[in-house]
């Protein structure tokens, strides 16, 4: 257990070495979110609400997302393409370590100075935003909301362990990276969330895992879907998150006997 | 004087990352440096047509020192002048006579032959299409690489590379040619043709040459002198010759005996390779007592005495210095 | 030294270059107009809910979006992959080689690549501009407006020149500002959001502060032939003239404080 620990104090220390750059992340992190007050601002100034959002559940619902888009990242992961290339995976084959576990740790150490950094911004936020944003006091949709945002973790981190282990049948992966980059905003709600895109794409949305990422776990907070909607939601997760896991596991397995093969 | 050198110190400032629990925080809001003094307080003088070779151990100051006579560097103090310009205030008409290759390293566009950069290095220094055109023709055959000049750089071997590299440093017809390290990574035979160009060129041209290599043969075979930099202080400045003098010669001996375990193979200056053979390193007046007791102890087969090489005499200077 | 001929080298290098990396050409360019589709996409689906933001009907925010491309499409293609390369190549130590050269080392550490996938990227937004143009759901009052637009553009460019060159100045003394320009990238995307849902402070701070407004609003609102207001009009050629000397002063300055990593 404990180097798991290590790993994710070494990823916090190294994401941390840059002081110039820290400050500048938080800079970073905050501009959608400027921006994101000043257009819906002015949007919401003609209408009360579309499709159920109204202003407050529209600046809350990004606020979480650039809170949450890094830790529920689910595209492609270059160090792991990197390990699988130039042979980094071997140095972790032969340690009594698990390498998925290892990277789910790195995950979230890499994260942790980002929270800090998206918590300090988080609170400028809020504090400047009290009456604008929502705030939820029932219990059971805290509890609704953890729930998701766990799946939702491992999930996106099985997606996204998945598409990097293309990396053992492939030396370019910058076709696949490229396509994600195409439908990875849209489709986890990074963007809008996808209540308010067309009905027919909607349908069709909702049975995809890329949802679960984001949009789903903030809409859960938010109260903005109905008990049947989020029913159906944690369902439809769940199956995803079982299959996605047996499929990355045998994705590994597969990869790394084709890696040994060729002698790493 | 093509270079002169006066008082001139180099101190850098590192960054320094503590350890511990702390630390990390500690580093972000309080970063400490460390003073590094790669130069102190050097002078010397350099002539139109000298070779010269800059030695010394890592991190006694030869890069330092090459990259403020090419202007990149700015010194802390001191007085420099490289034909009567101060370099690092980059005026043009200085630039245009000199010249700076680095080992490993390209200016060369990586992607494209190199003719396309020499397109462009023509431009950079209004180099006239007949003066280019000799130029580039009489390098590229001295250097044995005219059917290379249209091969993409990356696909070239490394010691094609640092051909194709110092044509391109030469096309403008420079006066001063700064080497960092231009033979590092090749093989032997590359190694010699560098040399050997190096030599013709200087006697054709009567281009100054400083140097900076690792390999002491470089400097052996290129340059009449040496300056031997320790800890950012000129420990040696002169010719060869004069270097060996300098320093009380030892010779390099080969012992062929019967085998066994003598007492003289336990010797500090003996390095014993197999039962049978040993060899050993001396000043050249311990040579006769150390056979005469070498023959006393056992029966010997053979001997064979050598003078030290340059490269010997200067890994003992490193040595010494180290300590 | 003529520039001009010693850039057309470099061009037709980066062109070569080109020639030479033939893969994924495709998908640089579709990958450098990733935000601006996505932007347009954005719009045309809110647009779906909403009848405009603060006046601004969904063809101008498109043509606003458009310009602002075309602003980003010209930094990177000539700028940006020089610009921004400096602090990697500070950190291996292969600037050396730039400072030799009897050449403006600004000119030559700003413009020696071309980058020819920004420059086909170019495209989309033109076209979709001069769709806008032809089917008069954006029309140009005069041919005052027409000059006025190319001369904001190419202001704005210019604008775009100073910030970079400001923050690679920063690079000779902080290694790690890659941050730092990819935060200047993040903020000039925002150029192409109409300007109505700025309040009045917001407004004159992203003129004047951060000329978020300057780059894609000014040269749009010149080629529509609408009115500025007298302050912005005088104090936008100081602004520009003012910034490009402070960045060269500063990029020379920084440039003679560089020290290499290595010896």
């Amino acid at each position: 257990m404990s180097a798991y620990l290590i790993i994710i104090r070494n990823a916090v220390a190294e994401s941390a070495s840059y002081r110039l750059n820290q400050i500048v992340s938080f800079l970073t992190i905050s501009l959608p979110l400027v921006f994101a007050v000043f257009l819906w601002k002015t949007v919401f100034n003609q209408v009360d609400e579309i499709t159920n959002f109204d202003l407050p559940s529209t600046l809350t619902y990004y606020l979480l997302v650039v809170l949450l888009q890094d830790i529920l990242y689910s595209g492609v992961k270059w160090e792991i393409v990197d390990d699988i290339h130039s042979g980094g995976l071997t140095k972790w084959l032969t340690k009594p370590i698990s390498y998925l576990w290892m990277q789910v740790s790195v995950r979230i150490g890499t994260n942790i100075p980002y929270f800090l950094v998206a918590f300090i911004l988080g609170s400028v936020f809020v504090f400047l935003n009290l009456n604008r944003l929502v705030w939820t006091t029932e219990p059971i949709r805290w509890l609704m909301f953890l729930a998701a945002i766990i799946m939702a973790f491992f999930l996106a981190f099985f997606l996204s362990f998945g598409f990097s282990l293309v990396a053992f049948w492939t030396q370019d992966t910058s076709g696949i990276e490229f396509a994600i980059s195409i439908f990875l905003p849209l489709l986890s709600g990074q963007i809008l969330p996808i209540t308010f895109f067309p009905k027919e794409f909607q349908a069709i949305l909702v049975y995809l895992p890329w949802r679960y990422t984001l949009d789903f776990p903030i809409q859960v907070y938010l109260g903005t879907l109905s008990s049947v909607q989020i029913g159906t939601g944690f369902t439809v997760e769940f199956l995803w998150l079982v299959a996605l896991y047996f499929i990355a596991k045998t994705l590994w397995k597969n990869g790394l006997n084709i890696y040994q093969a060729v002698g790493g | 004087m093509t270079i002169s050198v006066q008082n001139l110190t180099k101190i850098y400032k590192r960054r320094l990352l503590t350890q511990g629990q702390y630390s990390i925080l500690k580093n972000f809001l309080k970063p400490t440096y460390e003073k590094v003094q790669a130069l102190c307080n050097i002078s010397l003088t350099i002539g139109q047509g000298e070779m010269v070779g800059l030695i010394g151990p890592n991190g006694a100051g030869k890069s330092t020192l090459i990259k403020i006579l090419s202007g990149i560097l700015v010194p802390t103090s001191g007085d420099v002048r490289v034909l009567e310009h101060i370099p690092w205030a980059h005026n043009k008409t200085c630039q245009s006579q000199i010249s700076l290759i680095i080992g490993q390293k390209t200016q060369l566009w990586w992607d494209l032959p190199a003719l396309d950069s020499y397109e462009l290095l023509k431009a950079v220094y209004h180099i006239a299409a007949n003066d280019f055109d000799k130029r580039l023709a009489r390098l590229s055959e001295m250097l044995n690489v005219t059917d290379l000049l249209n091969v993409p750089i990356r696909e070239l071997s490394l010691g094609e590379r640092i051909k194709t590299e110092l044509i391109g440093g030469l096309l403008h017809n420079p006066k001063i040619i700064f080497l960092d390290e231009p033979t590092i990574g090749l093989d032997l035979s590359a190694q010699y043709q560098i040399r050997s160009f190096l030599r013709e060129y200087n006697s054709l041209t009567n281009a100054s040459i400083i140097l900076t290599s690792h390999y002491v043969r470089d400097i052996e075979s290129v340059c009449d002198r040496i300056v031997v930099l320790h800890k950012g202080q000129f420990y040696y400045d002169g010719t060869q010759d004069a270097l060996s003098e300098k320093f009380i010669p030892y010779k390099k001996l080969m012992i062929h005996h019967q085998p066994g375990e003598y007492s003289w193979r336990l010797d500090p200056s003996v390095v014993n390779t197999s039962p049978d053979q040993a060899s050993a390193y001396l000043p050249v007046d311990q040579v006769d007592d150390f056979i005469a007791l070498v023959v006393s102890q056992s029966p010997i087969y053979e001997v064979v005495v050598e003078d030290e090489t340059l490269e010997d005499l200067i890994r003992r200077i490193y040595n010494r210095l180290s300590k | 030294m003529n520039y001009f001929s010693l850039w057309l080298i470099f061009l037709r290098n980066s062109w070569k270059r080109v020639l030479v990396y033939r893969v994924n050409f495709l998908i640089l360019i579709i990958g450098n107009l990733f935000w601006f589709i996505f932007s347009i996409l954005f719009f045309q689906i809110l647009f779906a809910q909403i009848p405009a933001i603060g006046g601004w009907t969904l063809n101008e925010v498109i043509f606003l979006l458009c310009v602002n491309q075309i602003v980003i499409g010209f930094y990177d293609t000539f700028i940006k992959a020089n610009l921004e390369r400096l602090p990697s190549r500070i950190r291996e130590g292969s600037l050396d080689f730039d400072l030799v050269k009897p050449v403006d080392p600004i000119f030559w550490l700003t413009f020696q690549r071309v980058q020819i996938s920004s420059m086909f990227s170019l495209a989309l937004p033109a076209f979709i501009l001069v769709r806008l143009l032809l089917t008069h759901s954006i029309v140009i009052p005069n041919s005052t407006a027409i000059f006025l637009f190319f001369l904001m553009l190419f202001g704005a460019v210019v604008l775009r020149f100073v910030v970079g060159v400001l923050i690679a100045s920063l690079a000779m003394r902080f290694i790690s500002v890659q941050s730092l320009f990819s935060l200047q990238s993040e903020f000039f995307q925002y150029s192409g959001y109409p300007t109505s849902i700025y309040s009045k402070g917001a407004k004159l701070f992203f003129t004047f502060g951060i000329p978020v407004i300057m780059l894609a609003n000014f040269p749009a609102q010149a080629l529509l032939g609408n009115k500025f207001e007298p302050i912005e009009l005088s104090l936008y050629p100081v602004y520009i003239i003012f910034g490009l000397i402070l960045a060269v002063k500063v990029f020379s300055h920084s440039l003679r404080k560089y020290s290499s990593l290595g010896g």
